[in-house]
């Protein structure tokens, strides 16, 4: 029995293929023979017909075909199916023998040659007597020959030649031996395949012809045997549907035999193989549910045929067997093309099939432990004479009885304890994590992360139970974090205790100590009892000595692991070992809390550490250090309690760092930050806890930032969907869910003790040096240093108006755009306590709106905090927001010299500008002086001189002037002639004297210059007495360069009495006046 | 009859375990925890329309064992 004796044999797994042998082909010597058999031999791809062709020579000796039975009537089969049988239609028996001879149809020794072939045809005929197998000749022929018809001589001699060998005219070929060899080989295996085809169906028959002679009593064997024979032939065939169909009976008939333990592992095999065939053909057929459904039903109807309870590991490793194969099958056909999904994939079946070997394992290790004194018997029971079984699935001592009864306990008991000896050499580890390791890849292909982690549990406790510690713990160590991540505890305890045994029997005392760390903690589902032994045995590590062995661990493996432990001890290594708790949930957890989210500079930060233990026993720890972002600190915040190793479980209660199971523990840590760590955040980047000394073993717990490890974001989850109301506690104690982690803080500056004053009058007007008074007084009581002034537009704001913002501290001087928008560190001296300092701020706003100002004023001092002198830098600022305004409006309009209103004036005839400047401001005002700056275009009538200089306004009042002004004549000037500027020098009423004046410049609007033809000009005296004459002068001016003919008409009014011409035509000469005089007496009326 | 219940959460830890004590209580959590995969896979398939199903079924997850397993998504 070889260890593989469970697999299926190699002619069963492969695809049958018609079988024809072909002789007289010196495949060695002749070169024209070689390539005729490298053309049947190469690029056989899918469209070539499945043949499988062997070259024999032409005297091979085939099987003897028995003589044909006659009756059945007292025969009596010895078993289902012969081992030798499949492979004797494969490889043995031919359905076709095909007699290559080298002859054209003009040899000129045709009689001879003729006569040798028939002899070779002749002589395979010998050897096949009693056999179906078709005979055809070949004839490989030098000329190519001509169409069928024009040679008669071919024809002729072609008939004689079937006639010498009786050969049916089907069954003689030509092979000229030239150019085209592939084609014509393609066509003569086609024609091979037909007749291939014919045996087979004649076999079909043949042996379907056997079955009327059959009864059900006595031949129930040889109907399984004849409908496996069928399907058989009927693969053979390539009719793969009634070869299913076949199979399918045969399945039937093979569940109706009578089962009994002698002959159960029999009907199984042929189940097997049967189900094996009809899954194959089903997924070849491309319908995976029947395959599946057929699997499904074969398992139902087996599983429970264990036969013989002394070798039942031998149905388990059937029942493997069966798994596997139906997996390979699955998977073989997903690579063909067929989709399988996540819930039914290969995976599940080489999982089964795992399952089934670890079954057999178990079953192997119970029924086959016998003792070492327990021999092989001898002469082997499982030997047979020819080496292998005459029927698949019989025990080699009694093959071919058919009796239920043992016959020869003896030699039955004697056959079982070789059976039983033979499975203790099996490696079952070695099967089961080949099997495992197939699921997983499978399982990683269909998306089940779950699974597959599953299975690699299953791998690492197989490489445990097979002692490859090393591969188990790399398993196990790969997978636990899943398990941890999701919360799944009962499952990480299960495998973190196989864990602990691989790192004892290894000796691997970090690995041996972050396993016993969790297994003492929160997340372990252990008892008590077991989780003291585990705390006791971590305190003996701690102590330099070998812990006890684990439970359960195989005994040799133990010795070698106290030895192993023993040199631990005596190696003078690294003693301490640090543990990262992140990734795992230790038995102590800590949480550090800072009391507030900011401290100032000048008071202590304070924080707690929290701790509480979760194992068995109380403990005490070492040492505790916090670790800052800046490491100065962390010397302040370390607590150690020298002890001896020993002291670790002793005095539990006392000291600060010995934790009581279950209890919060407080530790207040307090230290002075650094003056430069003002505005910076102190955050706590580690938290490490020391159990053990350096005298013994040391491990060194560290937490990154302020505590926490796997298992807290999700607690902290539970507890906040927790509806669980919480017990009442002492007040000097604390729920731990209720601690909420804060590892880092602000360090703020020192409060200041001082007042910031600002005093102004707004709004500011535009442009004008605004000022702001800025008063600073110390309430200290120590003298301040280095106080610093910072004020100007606060930063931050529109870029615009940083642009047009202009600061200094100089009133007296106006402050142009290359002043800044902000004054920082103005150096103002020191400060004695109640002292006040005063300083002026000029502010120039160019543009209108509100504008936030800032007044930030800085200072030192030295101060205690702890009793230790620190010099502090304090400041307070002061904002405002400020209004800015223009000052005045100033209107600006033309009228003429009557006054009146003028939408465009008349070159060269005088009109009058008028300015009107009314105050905005609601301060005072005083205009200091005004100014026209007239553009070149204009020229004045009389002296431009201010008439408003230092004049007072009120809000509301305004102040006006009048200009006389004359345009030259410029032609037509599109959009106006530029009139100039209008100057207005202003400054607050109440500004001191040394403040500068702003001049305000005004642009004044163009005006519409227009050219006319004629310029009356009346000249009337300012008053006439009653009956005196009243002379007016009219004025005639002619504008143009041409001579106009004038007609005056003048019509008086009924007031006066008009004496002089009324009416009066005249030419008037370019650019010439006229003086046209008239007098008019009359009275008006008082 | 059932042999064993569970709840979970839906980040996927156990809330509730319980097996008929006969049986080997670690094989339930393992299969519970494993079909967690498929449960998975579904409900991210259904995606919104599982909002408007107010229960999923899920039917055999082990089809070569002796149990089934079914399987509520609640909202």
């Amino acid at each position: 029995m070889s260890p593989t004796q469970w697999d299926l044999p190699v002619e069963l797994c492969c695809r049958p293929m018609a079988f024809v042998t072909l002789t007289g082909l010196d495949v060695v010597y002749n070169a024209v023979h070689r390539a005729v058999w490298d053309a049947f031999c190469a690029n056989r791809r899918a469209d070539r017909v499945p043949i499988s062709f062997k070259v024999l020579p032409g005297d091979h000796e085939y099987p003897k075909c028995r003589p044909k039975r006659t009756s059945y009537e007292w025969y009596i089969p010895k078993g289902i199916l012969k081992t030798g049988w499949m492979n004797k239609h494969l490889n043995l028996v031919p359905a076709l023998v095909v007699v290559f001879y080298e002859l054209d149809w003009d040899e000129p020794q045709w009689k001879e040659k003729q006569s040798e072939c028939a002899t070779r045809v002749e002589i395979v005929r010998q050897s096949l007597q009693g056999r179906n197998t078709k005979v055809a000749v070949v004839l490989i022929q030098k000329k190519t020959p001509l169409p069928p018809g024009e040679d008669v001589i071919a024809s002729e001699r072609a008939a004689a030649l079937c006639n010498a060998c009786e050969l049916s005219g089907k069954s003689l070929f030509v092979l000229p031996h030239t150019d085209h060899l592939v084609g014509y080989i393609i066509r003569l295996e086609n024609a091979f395949y037909e007749h291939a085809q014919t045996y087979y169906y004649t076999e079909i028959r043949r042996v379907k012809s056997h079955k009327e002679f059959l009864n059900k009593t006595t031949h129930q064997l040889l109907f399984v045997r004849h409908q496996f024979k069928i399907a058989f032939f009927s693969e053979l065939k390539q009719d793969t549907q009634n070869a299913l169909k076949n199979y399918r009976t045969a399945y039937n008939l093979v569940h109706e035999l009578r089962a009994h333990e002698t002959n159960i592992l029999e009907i199984k095999t042929m189940a097997g193989f049967i189900n094996y065939k009809i899954c194959r053909l089903c997924f070849q057929h491309n319908t995976p549910l029947d395959a599946i459904a057929q699997f499904r039903k074969h398992i139902d109807l087996c599983k429970k045929k264990i036969g013989s309870a002394e070798l039942s590991f031998e149905h388990a490793a059937w029942m493997s067997k069966q798994f596997q194969a139906f997996g390979d099958l699955f998977d073989e056909a997903i690579k063909l093309g067929l989709t399988a999904i996540q819930t039914q994939n290969p995976g599940f079946y080489y999982q089964q099939a795992a399952y089934y070997a670890q079954e057999r394992k178990q079953l192997a290790k119970s029924l086959c432990n016998h003792e070492a004194s327990v021999m092989y018997p001898n002469p082997d029971p499982l030997e047979t004479q020819t080496g292998v079984l005459d029927f698949y699935g019989q025990r080699s001592w009694r093959q071919g009885i058919l009796s239920f009864d043992l016959s020869d306990p003896e030699k039955e008991k004697v056959g079982v304890l070789a059976i039983q000896l033979k499975e203790r050499n099996v490696a079952h580890s070695e099967i089961i994590i080949t099997l495992l390791s197939n699921a997983v890849a499978q399982f990683k292909k269909y998306k089940c992360p779950r699974m597959k982690s599953h299975l690699m549990v299953q791998m690492g406790e197989e490489y445990y139970y097979a002692k490859d510690y090393t591969k188990a713990l790399k398993l196990l160590d790969y997978v636990m974090c899943d398990y941890r991540s999701e919360g799944w505890w009962t499952l990480l305890t299960s495998i973190l205790t196989t864990a602990l045994k691989c790192s004892y029997l290894m000796a691997q005392l970090k690995d041996y100590i972050t396993y016993s760390l969790e297994l003492l903690g929160r997340a372990s589902t252990l008892k008590d009892d077991q989780k003291s032994r585990i705390e006791k045995n971590l305190i003996n590590v701690l102590m330099n000595e070998s812990p006890d062995p684990e439970p359960d661990c195989d005994i040799f493996a133990g010795k070698t692991a106290q030895k192993l432990w023993a040199d631990r001890i005596s190696l003078a290594g690294s003693n301490i070992f640090t543990i990262g708790v992140q990734d795992f949930v230790p038995f102590v957890q800590c949480k550090a809390k800072f009391h507030a989210p900011s401290f100032h500079v000048d008071v202590p930060v304070e924080f707690d550490i929290y701790l509480k233990a979760d194992c068995p026993h109380p403990i005490r720890f070492s040492k505790l250090c916090v670790s800052f972002n800046n490491q100065e600190y962390n010397q302040f915040c370390v607590i150690e309690e020298a002890s001896k190793a020993n002291e670790v479980l002793e005095n539990p209660t006392q000291g600060k760092m010995c934790l009581v199971p279950g209890k919060t523990r407080k530790l207040l840590f307090k230290f002075v930050a650094k003056t430069e760590d003002v505005g910076k955040k102190i955050e706590i980047t580690s938290v490490d806890l020391a159990l053990g000394n350096e005298t013994g073993r040391c491990v060194v717990l560290n937490w990154q930032g302020g505590g926490g490890d796997a298992a807290s974001s999700q607690e902290a989850l539970q507890a906040a969907r927790s509806f669980k109301r919480r017990p009442k506690l002492p007040d000097n104690e604390v729920h731990w869910d209720s601690i909420i982690i804060q590892a880092s803080t602000m360090i703020i500056s020192r409060v200041p003790n001082i007042s910031v004053h600002l005093q102004h009058e707004p709004p500011a007007l535009t442009n004008e040096m605004y000022c702001l008074v800025v008063t600073v007084q110390s309430h200290e009581k120590t003298q301040i240093r280095d106080v610093k002034l910072t004020a100007g537009l606060k930063p931050g704001q529109d870029a615009n108006l940083t642009q047009k913002t202009h600061v200094t501290l100089h009133g007296t001087e106006l402050c142009d755009e290359s002043y800044p928008a902000l004054l920082t560190d103005i150096p103002v001296g020191d400060l004695h306590p109640g002292e006040q300092l005063e300083k002026m701020l000029y502010v120039r706003c160019g543009t209108v709106g509100s504008r936030m100002f800032l007044v930030y004023v800085s200072y030192l001092i030295n101060t205690t905090a702890e009793e230790k002198e620190i010099v502090c830098k304090c400041h307070k600022d002061e904002t405002v927001t400020i209004e800015t305004v223009f000052p005045f409006d100033v209107a600006v309009k033309f009228v003429s010299t009557k006054f009146e209103h003028l939408e465009r004036v008349y070159a060269d005839i005088p009109f009058l500008l008028m300015t009107d400047l009314l105050s905005a401001s609601p301060w005072a005002l005083t205009v200091v002086s005004s100014e026209l700056q007239l553009a070149p275009s204009m020229t004045t009538v009389d002296q431009l001189e201010s008439q408003v200089d230092n004049v007072v306004l009120q809000t509301g009042e305004s102040a006006s002037e009048c200009f006389c002004l004359r345009c030259p004549s410029l032609g037509n000037v599109e959009g106006g002639v530029a009139t100039g500027h209008y100057i207005i020098s202003w400054k607050r009423t109440s500004a001191m004297e040394n403040i500068p004046v702003i001049r305000t410049v005004i642009t004044l609007p163009h005006v519409i210059v227009e050219n006319i033809p004629l310029h009356v000009n009346a000249d009337l005296p300012s008053f006439g007495r009653v009956r005196e004459s009243l002379p007016v002068k009219y004025h005639l001016q002619n504008k143009t360069d041409f001579v106009q003919d004038v007609e005056i008409s003048v019509e008086p009014s009924d007031a006066f009495m008009f004496s002089g011409l009324k009416q009066i035509r005249l030419p008037a000469q370019a650019f010439y006046s006229y003086q046209y005089f008239c007098q008019a007496t009359g009275s008006t009326h008082g | 009859m059932a042999v064993c219940i569970a709840v979970i959460a839906k980040e996927n830890y156990p809330l509730y375990i319980r097996s008929t004590p006969t049986e080997n209580e670690l094989r339930f959590h393992y299969m519970v925890h494993t079909s967690l995969d498929v449960v998975d896979e579904k409900i991210s398939a259904m995606g919104k329309a599982l909002v408007d199903q107010r229960e999923l079924y899920l039917g055999l997850l082990y089809p070569t064992e002796d149990y089934k397993l079914t399987f509520w998504a609640r909202h």
